[in-house]
Formats: structure tokens, C-alpha cells, sequence
């Protein structure tokens, strides 16, 4: 058994529970992003395999529309910070899951604009789950503004802190095995690949869509370890390194596992990364990141709605994990369509789901779409 | 073979050869030294200097009047590997050091663009590790946006043939190693005893030949210290970008044993078993890391106000997961060179083993109390 044990007390909630709605500072707010530069925008892009889409890549496209210049893909405030529930802290050696996301966004981020944030945790519930005995849910709220004080997004996100030693007796996840690709099943996904589709600057008016309208599915995986170092460009990997994980090792030490074989000390973030580390909480292997799973389904969105089209909501639960040779297949349905304070928005059901077609993030979200009776310049 | 085991021939080497002197398409990580971009490559190295951190660093104190990049961040805009100019498809390739000169200062802000050409091949014959060989040599010039020349990189690959290596296995005693609670806590003393000199100031006229570095640690390496690093200086190769490389690349990938999943050979740097068929017992660093461990050695002695002029580094051997790392440096030489001050050092990587995974050297300008406040040194666009 490589990681720390620990269980959920009742003075570890209630100690938990004295830290909500106090705005979080210093050392949890560190943010991997302070500016929204060109490499940091292309750096988030390659981080969850968003290649192909000029208008956060390519000033010369971007000059061209309504933005006028690169903007930042809506999930990229991630790198700004982390709202999952974990800079909450607290319960150490209860693991922590990051569940689900609840985005607003409100305004456009520009190249080079500087975001700041704000964290609080905002509730704390206890719940049984099937998968470990006692579980403590977490939930926080961050506030993103830019150079202007101008709220360009709210988001809330939630983790479920689990007892290590029980998730892994209980053992939901032991009749997993690897997935192994087919020659076949690898075509289609390469084929898909080749496929995928940007609506770019072909306006996807509202007019046009229809409930019932799908997006063209994007195809994330077979997962594997380049996924999750690419993943470490967007938002800085999660752990640290030398020098920085000592440190961090000494002030936190139930972050912290020891590897078997060489009996250094690492931090827990490698259970996206190693075997070994996610053994420890009875995941049959390395798995992705919540947040990372989220923003691929934020991307089945962006690519959809084209350039003049905004992404306003996206709500996302993490409901299974997604291990290394997993594919996820993003889609997304229209399911309403309808006009509010103006503006020409669809409802849209979106969600991840893998190969053995389980629906491993189920999702909401709100798009504002250009319509073809608005007037120009608004 | 788990990956492609291609041949180094005459007509591969003619092939290559045809490249030498046309500049090669090349990939840039970084574009700009923005401060977050500063950040990410130095806390992927490793390196708590607060210079590298804090925008605010620098701003009244040193010569530069703002923040700057360390040296080693030029690796995170592209790296000068020999391996840059391709060739020989299915040939593994070890990255064999670099040759630096640095004239100009990155600043915060600064915008880096890079050109590099392929200048050498050259055969080596029969090496005991990995029989035939090739070595491939490229030349890599930074510039920042006013056209200075900010630095030149040589560096140098070592490309030999996969089932030759696992044959000869030459680092097949090389194990994991298992630190006892006595090797851990001097590895952390190590830690603790690090300090960048920062805003004080290093004369010339108090250094002394022989005086030595206070050492820096690494390690012991674990997969979550090679992701580290190429977080902030590496492209990744991953989701839909993966199968497109390798249609074009075919030599360069292979089919994951468990999963049958596409995976590229750069997985010698991330799993044991394909860093096995190499010879080599477990997944290795990115050499070029190593190079930035021993720049933030130099860094850390020299104070923000000195400049490093040259470093020359060999990577002789890898450093596998649970390796730990000692950075070592020794002043070997002071002298003037016109106006300048200089120090010459000698400066390595040492592993738990005692073994010297990457001997350097090194030349550093300092201020000397000669000239009061040091000479004003202009990017040659100012003179």
C-alpha cells in the first residue's frame, strides 16, 4: 500500500466546514498563467489536443474577426486557476477526485489580457457513494476578472474527498482490463481525426439549427502518457519538480506516495502518470484529468459554433474515469433554441463517452449563435 | 524489436548529408520570454531562484533594470539537438550535448526567433555500446526582435541502431535505485543547502581558482520530474497531432504492448519497457534538462548581474528514473580578456553512483571592483 491512509472524522469536516466563503489567498491561488499570451493560449490548446482552430492560434485569421485579434478558448481561464474543490485542502490522506464544472462566461478573453481570480470554497456535503465509504463533496466558486475589473467568468467546481484504503476494498473499477485497439477501430479514429471540422468564419446562424442537430464528434485517445504530459502544458502539470516537490513534500506530506522502487517520495498527482499511484486508490491504471475531460467537451462546442458564435454555460459532471487506453468520443445535441434578452441561444446537451459506449461526462450547455436579423456591429 | 530497428546505411548517411547548410523547419515552443513563460521553464527545471519568478525581480537591482530569462530558457524556444535535422528513419538517437555562446541578455518580453542548419555528419565506427554509429551536428542561432544575436547554439545527436544497443546493452547493470532513509536525507540536506546569489554581487577580485560551487540537487528522478521539464520547453506529441507525425514519420512510432495503442519512440523518456529495448533498465531524462541543472549551478554562483558567456556540455550517459543528481562546479581559471573579467569553471552532473553523467565547462563574466558598477553592455542594435 504506497499512499497514506487516512479517514474522514467528523472534526475533519467541521474544520473544513469553517473555511467556507472565506476568499482563499497566497500559496493556493498560484496561478500557472497570469497573461494570456500567444504561446500561453497555443500552450493551452496543444495541452488538450484543440490543433486545429486558427482563432486562438493565428494573428493574421484572428485580425479578421469580430475579435479583431487571438482569443483564449473558454476553458483556458483553467490555467489562470483551478476551481475544483481542491485548493480547499483539508482531510489529509482523503483522497480527492475533481467531479464537475459549472461555467458562466460573461465576456470574451483578448490575447494579452491579464486575468486575476478569486477562490472560495462555498459548501461542504457528505454523501455515501458506491465507490468509497465516507465521502465529503466540496464545493468552490472562482471569480475571473480582467485588466479592465471586468467579470469575464464565474466558475464553480466540486471534488469528492474518498477514503483511499476503502475506495480500493470496495474495488468498483476491478473488472476493467485495458482496452485493446483494433486496426479497424484505430482507422475510424484516425479517419475522424482527419475529419474533424472547424465551423471557423461560416457563421452557424441560429436561424439555421434545429433541435435534434449534433455536433460532429471529436475523438480524444487512445489515452496514454503523452495525453497527460500534454495536459501538464495547459495548466503546469499539477505537481512539481526537485526542489518545489521537496518543499511542497514537507509542508503537505500526506500529498505525498512513496514509489516502491526507489522509495523517494512523490507527489499524488501521478496518478495520472503511473500505475503504481493509481493502484493506491483502486484505479486499474493512470487516468485523465477531470478538467482536461471537460475542456475536450468544451471543444466539441467551440468547434461547432464557429467564430461568431459564444459559448455562455457549460455545466459537466466527471461520472467514471477515462484510463490510459480509453478512447472518449465528445458530442453534443441541440435540445432547445430559443431567444432571451436579445440574444439567439440553443440549449445543448454535451458529453464525453467512451468505447464501450458509457457515458463517462454528461453535460449542459447554453451557446449565443449570430442570427441573421441582428443588426451588424452589436 | 518493440520500435522500427532501422539500418544505418550509405544511402541513409548520403540522404542525410544532402541536409548539411539548408536551414531546417523547426519547431518553436516558446516565441516570447513572456514572464509566465520564464516561470513555467524554470519551475520545470527545477529552479527556486526567485529571479526567474518574480516580475518585480531585477526591477532596481540589477544591471538589466527588469526581469530576464535565465540562459537555459533559449532551450524552451527550441532545443539545439543534433536530431533536429531528422535522417536515418528508424535510427534511435542520443542526444550527445551542446556548445553554447551567449552575447545578449533575454529580457522580459523579448520575442526569440531561431534558425538551424545541419553542419556535420561524420561515421563513427564499432562503439563498444552501440556499434556503428553516426554523429549529427547542428549549428542554432537565437535572435530577439531588434535582430541581435542573442546566442549560438552547436549541438550534437549520436543516432545508432536500436538492436545493436539492446545487444550490447552497455548500462545493462544499470539498476533503480533504492535510497535508504540515510541517502534520502543528504539528498535533502543538498536541497536545503541551496541559495542563488541574486542581487548580490560576485566580485572577479574575490574569486579564487579552485574555489567550488555550492552544489545543487536533482532527483531522485521520477516520471513527474521529465514530464516537469517538457512542460516548459517541449512540444508535445499527443491526441490527433500523434497519428498525423507518424503517417508522415512512420519509423518514429510503434504499437504499445498492452493496448496496441500508436505510441512515438520518445516513450524511452516515459516507460521503462521501451527504454528496455534500447538497453537501457528504465525511462531516461531529456538530456537537455540535465544542461539546464547545471546552468542553474552557474546561476545560482554568479549573481544577477554576471553573464554567462559559454557553456560546453557532453551528455555521456543517461539518467534513468531514480537517479539522483549532484550539480557540481569549480572555478579553473581567472583572467581579463580586453575589458572583460572572466572565470573559467569546470561544472558537471554527478549521479548517486559517483559517476559524471555530463562533464562541462563554462566561462562567466563578472564585475570586478575595477569599474565601479560594472560596464554598461548594449545589444548591438544600440551601438
Amino acid at each position: 500500500m504506497v499512499l497514506g491512509q487516512a479517514r474522514i472524522t467528523d472534526e475533519g469536516v467541521a474544520n473544513l466546514k469553517t473555511r467556507v466563503g472565506s476568499y482563499f489567498k497566497g500559496e493556493y491561488i498560484f496561478a500557472h498563467n497570469h497573461m494570456m499570451t500567444k504561446d500561453g493560449i497555443a500552450h493551452w490548446c496543444d495541452g488538450i489536443g484543440d490543433y486545429r482552430n486558427p482563432l486562438y492560434r493565428d494573428p493574421n485569421y484572428a485580425a479578421k474577426t469580430k475579435y479583431g485579434t487571438i482569443v483564449a478558448p473558454p476553458c483556458s481561464l483553467n490555467s489562470i486557476l483551478n476551481v475544483s474543490g481542491m485548493r480547499v485542502g483539508g482531510l489529509p490522506g482523503v483522497h480527492s477526485f475533481h467531479s464537475g464544472w459549472d461555467w458562466l462566461w460573461l465576456k470574451p478573453v483578448y490575447l494579452n489580457d491579464t486575468i486575476t481570480g478569486t477562490y472560495r470554497p462555498v459548501d461542504i456535503v457528505e454523501k455515501k457513494s458506491e465507490f468509497a465509504l465516507r465521502t465529503v463533496i466540496i464545493y468552490a466558486e472562482g471569480i475571473y476578472r480582467n485588466q479592465r475589473d471586468e467579470i469575464v467568468a464565474r466558475c464553480i467546481g466540486w471534488s469528492i474527498r474518498a477514503e483511499r484504503g476503502t475506495a480500493r476494498d470496495q474495488g468498483k473499477y476491478k473488472e476493467i482490463k485495458q482496452y485493446w485497439i483494433t486496426p479497424e477501430m484505430q482507422a475510424q479514429i484516425e479517419d475522424m481525426m482527419e475529419k474533424e471540422e472547424i465551423r471557423g468564419a461560416n457563421p452557424r446562424y441560429w436561424e439555421d439549427v434545429n433541435v435534434g442537430d449534433t455536433t460532429q464528434p471529436l475523438v480524444k485517445g487512445p489515452l496514454g502518457v503523452g495525453e497527460m504530459m500534454a495536459w501538464a502544458h495547459s495548466i503546469g502539470g499539477g505537481g512539481e519538480v526537485h526542489a518545489f516537490k521537496v518543499r511542497s513534500l514537507r509542508k503537505h506530506p500526506a500529498w505525498g506516495w512513496k514509489n516502491p522502487e526507489t522509495g523517494a517520495s512523490e507527489t499524488i498527482d501521478q496518478v495520472h502518470e503511473q500505475e503504481e499511484a493509481a493502484k493506491g486508490i483502486a484505479i486499474p491504471a493512470a487516468y485523465d484529468v477531470g478538467a482536461q475531460r471537460n475542456s475536450w467537451v468544451s471543444q466539441g462546442i467551440t468547434n461547432w459554433m464557429g467564430d461568431d458564435g459564444f459559448l455562455k454555460n457549460l455545466y459537466c459532471e466527471y461520472r467514471r474515469f477515462n484510463v490510459y487506453g480509453d478512447i472518449q468520443f465528445i458530442k453534443a445535441k441541440v435540445t432547445r433554441k430559443y431567444e432571451k434578452d436579445g440574444e439567439h441561444l440553443v440549449d445543448m446537451d454535451a458529453w464525453a463517452e467512451n468505447q464501450r459506449g458509457e457515458v463517462t461526462a454528461p453535460g449542459k450547455a447554453t451557446v449565443a449563435l449570430p442570427s441573421k436579423t441582428a443588426k451588424k456591429g452589436k | 524489436m518493440l520500435m522500427p530497428d532501422g539500418k544505418i546505411t550509405a544511402e541513409g548517411i548520403k540522404e542525410l548529408k544532402k541536409r548539411i547548410g539548408i536551414p531546417l523547419r523547426i519547431k518553436i515552443y516558446n516565441e516570447e520570454a513572456s514572464i509566465d513563460a520564464i516561470r513555467h521553464f524554470a519551475h520545470g527545471v527545477g529552479d527556486t531562484n526567485e529571479a526567474w519568478d518574480n516580475p518585480g525581480h531585477g526591477f532596481i537591482s540589477s544591471t538589466y533594470g527588469c526581469m530576464v530569462a535565465p540562459p537555459s530558457f533559449l532551450y524552451s524556444v527550441v532545443w539545439p539537438s543534433g536530431i533536429l535535422a531528422g535522417g536515418l528513419p528508424g535510427v534511435h538517437s542520443f542526444f550527445g550535448g551542446n556548445d553554447w555562446e551567449f552575447f545578449h541578455v533575454v529580457r522580459a518580453g523579448d520575442k526569440i526567433s531561431a534558425e538551424a542548419k545541419l553542419t556535420d555528419v561524420v561515421e563513427k565506427n564499432n562503439s563498444k555500446a552501440a556499434g556503428n554509429t553516426v554523429i549529427q551536428y547542428v549549428e542554432v542561432i537565437y535572435k530577439n526582435q531588434y535582430g541581435d544575436m542573442v546566442a549560438k547554439a552547436k549541438g550534437w545527436s549520436i543516432r545508432a541502431e536500436r538492436s545493436a544497443l539492446k545487444e550490447k546493452g552497455k548500462y545493462a547493470n544499470v539498476k533503480k535505485h533504492r535510497f535508504t532513509e540515510p541517502e534520502m536525507k543528504a539528498i535533502y540536506d543538498a536541497y536545503d543547502k541551496e541559495e542563488a546569489l541574486g542581487v548580490k554581487i560576485r566580485y572577479w577580485d574575490d574569486v579564487k581558482v579552485g574555489d567550488i560551487l555550492t552544489p545543487v540537487a536533482k532527483g531522485p528522478l521520477n516520471l513527474g520530474d521529465i514530464q516537469g521539464y517538457a512542460s516548459g520547453a517541449i512540444p508535445p506529441l499527443a491526441y490527433s497531432e500523434l497519428p498525423r507525425y507518424l503517417k508522415k514519420h512512420p519509423a518514429f512510432g510503434f504499437h504499445h504492448p498492452t493496448s496496441n495503442r500508436l505510441e512515438p519512440v520518445s516513450r524511452v523518456n516515459t516507460d521503462d519497457y521501451v527504454a528496455a529495448e534500447i538497453g537501457i533498465k528504465a525511462a531516461y531524462d531529456y538530456g537537455a534538462d540535465r544542461i539546464c541543472w547545471i546552468e542553474q549551478l552557474l546561476t545560482n554562483w554568479m549573481g544577477d548581474d554576471a553573464f554567462l558567456k559559454k557553456l560546453y556540455v557532453e551528455i555521456r550517459q543517461p539518467d534513468i528514473i531514480g537517479d539522483a543528481t549532484l550539480c557540481k562546479g569549480k572555478v579553473t581559471k581567472k583572467y581579463k580578456d580586453g575589458e572583460d573579467h572572466l572565470v573559467d569553471l569546470d561544472c558537471w552532473a554527478e549521479n548517486q553512483r559517483g559517476e559524471i553523467t555530463a562533464p562541462g565547462k563554462a566561462t562567466i563574466r563578472l564585475f570586478s571592483r575595477e569599474v565601479p558598477g560594472g560596464h554598461l553592455y548594449l545589444y548591438e542594435h544600440q551601438i
